[in-house]
């Protein structure tokens, strides 16, 4: 191929990108800090007490969420250690299958089972900012759209390495001409920050996208692996009355003795079957802690159906969340995050400036002829 | 005219530490998530020198 096709590709693949690659990157930017965020605007922190204080028993904390919210059913429950290590995050809602959206968190203390907070989900700024990030307000659809996004911004970053060579070719590295025209500035800007974020825009880039499929991977999951472990209760009818949600978590962490609960699926919902607590076991390490293992409880008997190692595409899916996210090498990484995000928004600005002021400049030739042209024309006009 | 080695040297080189520092942090503790954040902010400090210096 040569450099006018790549030119072409990587003019046409960034120009439908960019305006929403400028938007993911600006959103992006709050997000990285979300948890500090979340810190300091208040939310809400379990009382202090003796450090050893006992755990209650989660059926117990069961018991205050539903006495909390009477007409509400819990999906899930999930536990952040690092962040919230004395609280039971309790996610309930009208129905099973309510969107994320009008579900609650009641946040339960988890060593005196007493509720701290039922309120609604924060609509803020930080709100905002995820759902744009996400899906623009337009859910599945607006989340792949983005995905697909992604992809183009890909290729738009592969034809930018190609056209790095022909441009270099008489300049040192990292030259940056200010002497010269603010576009022969920018140009150079523009190939520096570019050249040196390559890597990091190409990560971050292909697991966003990766990261808009999990629904679509979940649902594999759902038919393939799950369904194979769920065999054995194919036709029974569904269970109104569960046993002990404690017993189960013993269950499990019996089963996987070297990882501790993270989350856990109620009976009927989104990563469960109507018969079971799925419970999902994360490791210490910064890579086991997110490769979820489940494990299937029976929610009548408490007894282990089965706990299987996740298939590589939710493996895939589950590593791509940290390497998006930077959230995994303290405050440090989070702030090269950030640089590395500007460093992306200059090269995103600079790319739309360089291209629009070439557009202008070829305006700017095209009026010249056709005021030739006129020109012209008058002069025939006069000598008839 | 540059030779490829030329043109390609530097940037290769910062690729390499990019890399090695978004999978320290990730599969290391400890002592790797520094060697993460020096690694990754080499080619970041070179970036801001080059774009801002005078």
């Amino acid at each position: 191929m040569n450099i006018k096709l790549w030119y072409l590709v990587h003019k046409w693949t960034s120009l439908i990108c960019t305006a929403f690659l400028l938007m993911l990157c600006l959103t992006g930017l709050p997000l990285i800090f979300h948890e500090e965020i979340e810190h300091l605007t208040g939310e809400v922190e379990a009382p202090e007490m003796a450090p050893d204080t006992a755990v209650a028993s989660m059926d117990l904390v069961v018991e205050a969420a539903r006495k909390k919210r009477p007409n509400d059913v819990i999906r899930f429950m999930f536990w952040n250690a690092e962040e919230h290590p004395n609280i039971t995050h309790v996610s309930m809602g009208e129905r099973m299958d309510t969107s994320p959206d009008d579900a609650r968190t009641v946040l339960v203390d988890s060593r005196t089972a007493k509720v701290l907070d039922d309120s609604l989900p924060d609509r803020g700024f930080m709100y905002v900012m995820l759902k744009l990030h996400v899906d623009m307000f337009a859910g599945q659809p607006g989340m792949l759209f983005l995905g697909f996004m992604g992809l183009l911004f890909v290729a738009a970053i592969i034809s930018g390495i190609v056209l790095y060579y022909p441009f270099m070719r008489k300049l040192d590295f990292g030259t940056v001409r200010k002497d010269r025209s603010l576009r022969i500035k920018w140009l150079d800007v523009h190939n520096l920050l570019g050249v040196i974020t390559i890597v990091w825009v190409l990560v971050v880039g292909i697991t966003g996208s990766i990261n808009t499929l999990s629904q679509v991977i979940i649902g594999i999951w759902q038919r393939d692996q799950m369904a194979d472990m769920l065999a054995p209760y194919k036709g029974l009818p569904a269970p109104s009355n569960f046993g002990s949600l404690e017993q189960s978590l013993v269950t499990a962490r019996k089963a996987v003795p070297d990882m501790h609960v993270s989350f856990v699926a109620f009976p009927g919902s989104l990563f469960s079957s109507p018969h079971h607590y799925t419970v999902f076991m994360k490791g210490n390490t910064p890579v086991t802690s997110r490769l979820l293992k489940p494990a299937l409880i029976d929610a009548q008997t408490s007894n282990l159906t089965d706990s299987r190692e996740m298939p590589w595409y939710v493996k895939t899916l589950l590593l791509s969340q940290p390497l998006h996210f930077g959230d995994y090498g303290g405050l440090p990484l989070k702030i090269l995050w950030t640089l590395l995000d500007i460093f992306t928004l200059v090269v995103l600005g600079s790319g739309l400036y360089l291209w629009w002021s070439r557009r202008k400049t070829a305006d700017k030739r095209i009026s010249q002829l056709e005021q030739l042209h006129f020109d012209y024309a008058v002069d025939l006009k006069d000598i008839k | 005219m540059k030779t490829l080695l030329q043109i390609w040297g530097l940037p290769v080189l910062m690729g390499v530490l990019l890399t090695f520092g978004l999978l320290a942090a990730l599969l290391g503790v400890g002592i790797w998530h520094g060697a993460s954040w020096i690694s990754m902010t080499i080619p970041v400090m070179i970036g801001l020198r080059h774009w801002l210096k005078r």
